[in-house]
């Protein structure tokens, strides 16, 4: 689990081809940082991505998402 | 004159594409759909420099993929309708993720003007933007600074247009380099569409090549439809050598191509203050999104939502109640006098059927209106998409997507825009189950029913009624949405949850009220046909004498056809307590419209009390100078009304809590109870009490009534609304789920009173 505030690259994305175009016009793609601006204990997360937009995406959906942190910290799942 | 040119607006959602389509056509516009589809298609006239140009505002889109309906109506009316530019708006503050689609359109080689709209925001982040270098870029397309709500920067934007439009052959296609091997697999393909004259006019072939390596689903069925098979057969085995060279597929491969080739042309370009900030919203959106205070904001919101509809609108639905019911039916009444018609049937046919009919519309043009304007509010506002985030975990536990939530709010106001407000779900199964259960929420042509029924059955408590319905119906929505995902849909993976959240704004008031026009004119328009029709067909029905001694347009309800066809169904309504004929024969015209319900209990509970007060009750008619003045002076009170409600807001939502009762607002002293049971309704609390066995059975028995009402199919404007969207099979499941549910509630609620001793 990621913290709020801690930014991470996104290193694979673990969804079917339609998804991850969806993803990739939303502006989230492969080897993005994106900020985590919320992740609490349910419900979806929200992303700072490209700067100044929010995107707000399903918790289940993040399970598929693999991140590395640009911050010193162990390597886990979104 | 010259056929003016088109040009079209395209841009990511939330970038302010309407307000700029606003100041740039002004009130010069029109609403239609896009041709066989329901999403909506704003056109309007813009004169620049003394010619004229068809505008047209295509639907908020995040790229010109096939993901949705609304990518394909953009990206086909680029292609097939050739327009003489796009406007393509992007939000300055987030150049990076709009260039996006952007880049898209310019790939298709048209002319293009990019707005950098809301360009104040971006500047008050401190972001700069070098428009000119990045025109540069661009090989000189124009590139144009707005603020869509200040209209700053629209005559730079009109200039470029022109500009662009000017028929010189300036156009210099902007190159994205895709590089090797994706370019020479394009360009092999380009090579292959251009020998084929009929593609190639059809098409760019750059841009059909680029797209069929994206996999685009769309232009492939359309393409093997037409029996291009050998040019897919090349697109596919170019793919796999994309993916065995690279170990990437051709889409991952394209789509980053064209984030470095953004991030390339904005270096240097863009600055920006250093480091993630936390913006005003980022702070909002701790507390509005917070997983627990989230909640509670959300409900006292759809709180404030409901008392626009049930109280606000108040004061106007009675002021044209008693427009239409006094001065209007005297009016026409009298003209039909003067011409020697006032005894025909004819007379009979316009002042109760036609103009009654007219009066049941107008009625719901208030609650509509104060129904829009919030909605419209929370949607400007950016708070309809945190709507959507805290409601995903609960609509996901009933396996709904959050979007599901935005259309059962709008089913709250009208069960038709709801249906097609789940356009906005991409999964087709997600939308029929949404448009499924939406019928149940309680939409506003239901709440004169409760009103109805509460005054006469409970007096100042009437509120419970109202407020313990629409629950009622929020959770025969989700129980039903329940049953159905771990029924029919049980093999379906849940969808995933994707939404962009705008950053909150002050919602822009001549958008608000074009929205709330538009969407309440549509209300009329659709519905006018139907409920008039309604109302002259009941009103026949009525008139056609089947026993008795009564003749055409003289024979009292009971003796009418109507009177039998309603007979006949009665029995059935026996097990819920409501079995006369007066109450099944207002279902009937219910089925038609929830609207006719009232009307026609007026037509058929007061008949009898009418006809023996009428005689004697013919007071002095006023003359037309009174009824001016008395119009306008109660036009006047019920503005007045409409603000005192409006602030009653306050100690109504403060008096939810234990322990706090604060005073309502009663500027007009008119005292909240001093209104009287008017006829109608002290007819229905004795027919209910006769139908049903006692007085207090007859509550049971009203209250059972609305349950009905709430829950069975909403209307007919519904009912083809599905149909539409969903197909004639889908409709009918959907009219006889709610009949049938419907039935089983009222009896459950009828003899489960009963088993515990009400009555």
């Amino acid at each position: 689990m990621v913290a709020p505030g801690q930014t991470v690259e996104l290193i694979y994305i673990d969804e079917g081809r339609r998804l991850r175009k969806r993803l990739a016009d939303l502006g989230l793609n492969v080897g993005l940082t994106v900020r985590v601006v919320r992740n609490s204990f349910a419900g979806p997360l929200i992303l700072a991505v490209r700067e100044d937009s929010r995107l707000a995406i399903g918790r289940g959906m993040a399970h598929h998402i693999r991140v590395s942190p640009c911050d010193a910290a162990p390597p886990g799942e979104g | 004159m010259a056929t003016p040119q088109t040009i079209a607006l395209a841009g990511n959602p939330n970038v302010g594409k309407s307000t700029l389509f606003n100041a740039l056509t002004g009130e010069r516009q029109h609403v239609g759909n896009w041709p066989g589809k329901t999403v909506e298609k704003m056109a309007g006239t813009a004169h620049i420099g003394g010619r004229s140009f068809t505008v047209i505002d295509l639907p908020g889109t995040y790229s010109l993929n096939a993901y949705s309906s609304e990518e394909i109506i953009a990206r086909d009316f680029i292609t097939n309708e050739h327009p003489s530019a796009i406007v393509a708006v992007a939000d300055a503050a987030n150049l990076e993720r709009n260039l996006y689609l952007a880049l898209q359109v310019l790939e298709l080689g048209v002319p293009v003007v990019l707005a950098l709209n809301m360009a104040d925001t971006a500047r008050q982040r401190g972001i700069t933007i070098d428009a000119a270098a990045l025109s540069a870029r661009l090989n000189g397309t124009p590139v144009v600074e707005t603020v869509g709500s200040r209209t700053t920067g629209l005559d730079a934007l009109r200039a470029a247009i022109v500009a662009q439009t000017d028929g010189a052959p300036h156009l210099l296609p902007v190159p994205v380099d895709y590089g090797q091997p994706l370019e020479g697999e394009i360009a092999a393909l380009q090579a292959q569409i251009q020998a084929d004259p009929i593609l190639s006019y059809q098409f760019r072939p750059r841009w059909l090549a680029t797209k069929l390596l994206e996999h685009d689903e769309d232009l492939r069925a359309r393409l093997a439809g037409a029996g291009y098979h050998a040019l897919i057969e090349a697109t596919d085995a170019a793919m796999e050598r994309l993916a065995t060279q690279t170990g990437e597929d051709a889409e991952t491969l394209i789509t980053d191509r064209r984030y470095q080739v953004i991030a390339g042309l904005l270096r240097g370009i863009v600055t920006r203050p250093a480091g993630g900030r936390e913006t005003r919203s980022d702070r909002a959106d701790r507390i509005v999104t917070h997983p627990i205070w989230g909640v509670p904001i959300f409900l006292l919101l759809m709180w404030i939502v409901f008392q626009f509809t049930a109280y606000v609108s108040a004061p106007f639905l009675d002021w044209i109640d008693a427009l239409v019911g006094g001065p209007l039916t005297r009016w026409a009444q009298a003209a039909l006098d003067a011409v020697r018609l006032g005894d025909t049937w004819l007379a009979a046919l316009i002042v109760d059927g036609v103009i009654a009919g007219v009066g049941g519309v107008l009625v719901f043009v208030p609650v509509l209106f104060f129904l829009y304007v919030a909605v419209a509010v929370l949607e400007d506002s950016g708070y309809m998409a945190r709507s959507a985030f805290v409601m995903d975990r609960v609509m996901r536990s009933i396996g709904l997507h959050g979007k599901s939530f935005l259309p059962l709010i709008v089913g709250f106001g009208c069960t038709v825009p709801a249906i097609y407000a789940t356009r906005t779900l991409e999964d087709e199964d997600d939308r029929k189950l949404t448009a499924f259960i939406t019928t149940f929420m309680s939409c506003g042509a239901r709440l004169p029913v409760y009103v109805v029924f509460g005054a006469a059955f409970f007096g100042a408590r009437a509120g419970n009624l109202i407020f313990g319905l629409y629950l009622l119906g929020v959770v025969i929505a989700l129980l039903t949405g329940f049953v159905m995902k771990r029924t029919i849909y049980r093999h379906k993976a849940p969808q995933p949850f994707v939404l962009e959240l705008p950053p909150y704004r002050l919602p822009n008031v001549s958008n608000v009220l074009r929205q709330v026009r538009e969407r309440t004119a549509s209300f009329v328009r659709n519905a006018a046909t139907i409920i008039l029709a309604a109302s002259i067909v009941i009103w026949f029905l009525l008139a056609l004498p089947v026993r008795g001694e009564g003749t055409f347009n003289d024979v009292s309800t009971g003796d009418s056809l109507f009177g039998s066809v309603s007979r006949a169904l009665a029995p059935l309504f026996a097990p819920a307590g409501f079995g006369s004929w007066e109450a099944a024969g207002s279902l009937i015209t219910g089925f038609v419209a929830k609207e006719a319900v009232v009307s026609t209990m007026s037509q058929i509970y007061v008949e009898e009390t009418a006809e023996s007060a009428g005689d004697g009750a013919d007071t002095e008619t006023p003359s037309f100078g009174d009824d001016l003045r008395e119009i306008a002076r109660s036009f006047g009170e019920a503005a007045i009304l409409t603000v005192q409600e409006t602030a009653n807001i306050v100690p109504r939502t403060a008096n939810l809590l234990p322990l706090v009762n604060l005073g309502l607002g009663d500027w007009l002293n008119r005292g909240e109870d001093a209104e009287e049971l008017t006829s109608l309704q002290s007819a229905l609390t004795a027919s209910f009490a006769r139908t049903a066995g006692s007085a207090e059975r007859g509550k049971l028995a009203a209250v059972a009534f609305n349950v009905f009402v709430l829950l069975y199919v909403p209307c007919m404007a519904t009912v083809a609304a599905m149909r539409h969207e969903f197909g004639g099979r889908w409709m009918l499941y959907q009219a006889t789920y709610t009949l049938f549910v419907a039935w089983l509630a009222a009896t459950l609620v009828f003899q489960g009173g009963l088993l515990l001793g009400i009555g």
